[in-house]
């Protein structure tokens, strides 16, 4: 506006002068306007200066000065088209931001491609097989172990629980920690008579000790047994997720020679090592292979399977044991914020398209003013890529909200996810997605200008009717385009959302009202260390004394216990089991010890024979060490199976009576239960045999207290605790949360999945649908002028209606049925995350259809409704 | 719109701003009035071309406008020479020189 501030500015000191000279103000004004002429022209010509540009440059700065100007003066259009790529650049940078630090990015730690880990038979390694490991392989230059167990601190004020890391000095050197202040382990450190020291983790650090620089040297106690602090591991040191989810608070040396963890069938231990150079992942599983054959020769109760083969140390590098399936799961994000981009793009592509009829008389004096069809190409595109960057703007400033959103409510389960933050990368891909952008939807109306005859848009009125039905063919072809993107996307979100609530509709096999849940962990795995609970005797005791004890609690009605919980996965181990008379039919089944009353506590429903009574409880301890004699009787344990390993293995007899062996157990089938879903929802149809608790699980040292209760939940999970603080008041007790908070929690990741996957078809239908009615207005306003010739000759409002609605019928149409075939080519793609729904779901399929095509007419429909009813006189009058 | 008593010739325009323009910072008025004022009243620049004028010259990098304030206090835009500008003054002097002579001989040579 500075041209007409001058010009302004000149008429104003014309007219100053005029009054110095005599004249009245007001007609000094009136003949200095009429004195300097039409203001109105004398702009347009200086505004035309502007126009031509003789320099070749592909991006001069005049132009993108130029491209903001248009901008400040369309702001509707620049608005919207801000607002639009700002949306699925932002979207699409948030997705690119997870899976660049998921999937792409090293792991933390030095030479991270040579990181790799391994377990035994896809648990933990015991023991001496990672001495084993350790010392009869070549193929790792280092090697660590590590080992987590919560423990209670006190000594620092208040007492708190603890994550204890307890590693190998080896672990943390493999990993590349450091101490930020202070010292880390030292071989001093490790033998059994050693002064006991920790290592602080920096969170642990800051958060319980403020930071303060002294605290080495201090002492904390971790179960009764002080420890000096050595060190603080620096901030920037994070333990891999795929050996421990949770944070690690300090950290303890391993003794290797710890008693009670030399059996080869204690899968403690988790591993870190780094392959010496010149070794791969495949050479150096060759070599475990040839290893665990020959300890399988040396060992064969422990390393050897039923069917003769040797137990395996499964290899894997540590980015993929990080990283495992979810490669897949974010590849669909990423696929469909691109579809969603792509819709924002075409709905972008669009509106330029409408500017670029009423800029024609613009262009045209460029082309008459000596710019060739390049460097019309060139100013167009320049002005889409600054509207393109402009949105990338609004694109990373929504992204690093989105990430921040998708770390806290990372309830996918997706790991890495605490580090993902927008840096310098993911910006400078979101610029180039940006410019990427602009061109993509400036390409098309650029062409379409750059190719026009002009000639005509000179004149006054002209209608330029030519290039506006080929404009309209490429609307057209936008609009369709926009709809089969939508189409898509809404039913990859109906797939989800359909597969959701199936989940939720799953019988869980048992009454999971009014239960509550419990975590004990008493004392440590096979009594090392603990003075209380050394023994299978007192763990036994416990048990028992424990039942007894909340079963006296008011309210309660029933309870139970288990080594864990429904709905949690990864903590029950699974085993061969076959008929004694069917050796050779072997069944890899999950082993679930419980004790008597759990079955009645959860509501497991039998459909024969009988649940735990307390005497199936008492009996000799079944320990795998412990050689079993082929007796009848006492002997055996009693078992119970459900429905799957019932059909399984007795497809045609009642199983009760029945005998199992698994291992040197032997056991006898009292009952047959309905399956219940002891892991997440959409794993059904699993083989559980149920064993009694007390008889095969107090080696461990966890229970899982199950009550059926009546009343409040709170009062409830207060006596609980009561309960167990009244036999031993120095037992934690963990979170309590109820049997219907665990099974949702085990249905956060499919939840998170569908609302995702929701939010973005829900942007990308209603892109679609505003695209679909500003595209029927322009169509309307096109022919407003045949339309209102029609009317003033008679013509009913009616036929008007519907000579526009059929236009934007075809097109519906046309771009549902594009969008249903590009579905079912596609939706195979979501298969691993649907449950209980197929990737072609007719009713999905055809909802959206119907839903989609409803909104598209109703967005054709309101426009022309307008046009019918507008004053025939009045059209024609505009003309 | 009220002609003048000369029209001025296409392309001399350009040259009589650039002249004015010499002695300094001088707003776009301003040189309508000099040009007026130094022919004696003789030449009226007319308001529609002068600012498409100065506008083209501009983009050409013949003059550098600036935003100052005139003599009555009022916010003006301000011109000055560039370089380039007084090459093309010399350059367009040149071939007005030129051109008036050559007129000259073609008139005294009809006589």
């Amino acid at each position: 506006m500075e041209i007409r501030e001058e010009l302004r500015a000149h008429i104003d000191q014309e007219a100053a002068e005029l009054v110095d000279a005599g004249w009245s103000k007001r007609e000094a004004r009136m003949e200095a306007q009429r004195r300097f002429g039409n203001a109105e022209d004398v702009y347009e010509r200086c505004s035309e200066q502007y126009l031509v540009s003789g320099r070749g440059d592909v991006l001069s700065l005049q132009d993108v000065r130029g491209a903001l100007r248009t901008f400040r003066t369309n702001p509707a259009f620049t608005l919207a088209s801000v607002l639009m790529i700002g949306l699925g650049i932002g979207a699409t940078t948030t997705i690119f931001s997870v899976v660049d630090h998921v999937l792409l990015r090293p792991l933390p730690y030095p030479y991270a491609e040579r990181l790799v880990t391994f377990g035994k038979a896809g648990s933990g390694m015991p023991i001496p097989d990672y001495v084993d490991v350790r010392d009869r392989t070549r193929s790792f230059e280092l090697v660590g172990a590590f080992w987590s167990r919560e423990q209670d601190m006190t000594g620092l004020g208040n007492p708190e629980r603890l994550n204890v890391g307890q590693v190998t000095k080896a672990f943390l050197t493999t990993l590349g920690a450091h101490s930020a202040t202070g010292r880390l382990f030292v071989q001093d450190d490790f033998p059994p008579g050693a002064p006991r020291v920790v290592a602080l983790s920096h969170g642990f650090w800051q958060r319980r000790m403020g930071g303060d620089p002294s605290a080495v040297g201090r002492t904390l106690t971790l179960e009764g047994t002080p420890y000096e602090i050595i060190g603080v591991l620096e901030g920037e040191f994070v333990v891999p997720e795929a050996l421990e989810r949770d944070p690690v608070d300090v950290w303890i040396p391993l003794d290797l020679t710890t008693p009670f963890l030399q059996t080869r069938n204690s899968y403690v231990l988790r591993t870190a090592a780094r392959l010496a150079p010149g070794w791969t992942v495949e050479s150096a599983q060759e070599e475990l292979d040839g290893l665990s054959e020959a300890l399988a020769a040396q060992y064969p109760e422990d390393n050897r399977n039923d069917d003769g083969t040797a137990v395996p140390f499964p290899l894997r590098s540590l980015h993929e044991a990080t990283v495992r399936d979810f490669g897949d799961t974010l590849s669909i994000l990423m696929g469909a914020v691109v579809l969603m981009l792509l819709i924002a793009c075409a709905n972008v592509a669009n509106l330029s398209l409408a500017r670029s009829t009423e800029r024609s008389r613009e262009m045209a004096l460029r082309t008459a003013l000596g710019a060739g069809r390049g460097r019309l190409l060139r100013l167009l595109l320049t002005e889409s890529v600054v509207l393109g960057l402009v949105g990338g703007v609004l694109g990373i400033a929504l992204a690093v909200l989105g990430v921040e959103a998708f770390a806290v409510l990372n309830a996918g389960g997706i790991p890495r996810v605490t580090s993902v933050d927008v840096d310098w990368r993911i910006v400078s891909f979101a610029v180039a997605l940006s410019v990427f952008t602009g061109v993509l939807f400036g390409l098309l109306p650029a062409l379409r200008s750059a190719n026009s005859d002009f000639s005509s848009s000179l004149k006054e009125n002209a209608e330029a009717t030519t290039g506006t039905r080929n404009r309209n063919f490429i609307r057209e072809a936008l609009v369709v385009f926009e709809i089969a993107l939508a189409l898509v996307l809404l039913v990859g979100a109906g797939l989800l959302f359909n597969s959701f609530l199936h989940l939720r509709r799953v019988d869980p096999g048992f009454d999971t009202e009014h239960v509550l849940t419990a975590e004990l962990r008493f004392g440590l795995p096979f009594g090392w260390g603990s003075t209380r609970y050394s023994n299978v005797e007192a763990k036994s005791q416990f048990t028992t004394d424990i039942l007894e004890a909340v079963r006296w609690i008011p309210g309660v009605l029933s309870v139970g216990g288990s080594l864990s919980s429904p709905f949690t996965p990864g903590c029950c181990w699974n085993s061969t089991v076959v008929r004694s008379d069917q050796l050779a039919d072997t069944v890899e089944s999950w082993m679930r010890p419980v004790t008597h009353g759990y079955m009645e506590t959860i509501g497991a429903r039998l459909t024969a024979g009988r649940s735990f009574t307390e005497s199936d409880d008492r009996g000799e301890f079944f320990d795998a060490d412990v050689t079993a004699e082929h007796e009848q009787g006492e002997r055996f344990v009693s078992a119970i199976v459900n429905n799957t390993l019932a059909r399984r293995l007795w497809p045609n007899e009642s199983p009760l009576g029945a005998e199992l062996i698994r291992g040197r157990l032997r056991a006898r089938v009292v009952g047959v239960i309905e399956d219940v879903s002891n892991l997440p929802l959409d794993r059904q149809d699993q083989f559980d045999l149920y064993l009694p608790y007390l008889r095969t699980a107090t080696v461990f040292d966890r229970l899982d207290l199950a009550v059926r209760y009546r009343g409040s939940t709170e009062a409830m999970a207060e006596a609980i605790r009561e309960a167990v603080w009244n036999i031993d008041p120095d037992l934690p007790v963990g979170t309590m949360i109820t049997m219907d908070q665990r099974m949702s929690r085990s249905m956060s990741a499919p939840r998170f999945y569908s609302v995702l996957f929701a939010v973005f078809a829900t942007v990308a239908f209603l892109l679609a649908a505003s695209g679909i009615y500003a595209s029927m207005t322009y169509l309307v306003r096109q022919r407003k002028r045949e339309l209102g010739i029609r009317l003033a000759l008679g013509g009913k409002p009616q036929t008007v209606l519907r000579l526009v609605l059929r236009r934007g019928a075809v097109l519906t149409a046309l771009g549902i049925l594009i969008g249903i075939s590009g579905a079912a080519a596609l939706s195979h793609l979501l298969e691993s995350l649907l449950f209980g729904v197929t990737t072609t779901d007719p009713l999905t399929f055809l909802s959206v259809a119907v839903l989609l095509g409803f909104v598209a007419l109703l967005a054709c429909y309101v426009p022309s409704r307008k046009a019918a009813a507008a004053n025939p006189l009045e059209v024609l009058r505009v003309e | 719109m009220a002609k003048s008593q000369s029209e001025l010739l296409p392309g001399t325009l350009d040259m009589l701003v650039l002249q004015t323009l010499v002695p300094g910072s001088i707003h776009g008025y301003a040189i309508a009035k000099t040009i007026r004022a130094m022919s004696d009243n003789v030449l009226d620049v007319e308001q529609g071309s002068l600012y498409p004028a100065l506008f083209r010259m501009e983009r050409k990098g013949w003059i550098k406008p600036k935003w100052g304030k005139s003599e009555t206090g009022r916010r003006v835009k301000l011109y000055n020479l560039t370089r380039a500008g007084r090459r093309a003054l010399r350059v367009q002097e040149d071939a007005w020189a030129t051109f008036v002579q050559a007129v000259g001989r073609v008139m005294r040579g009809a006589e």
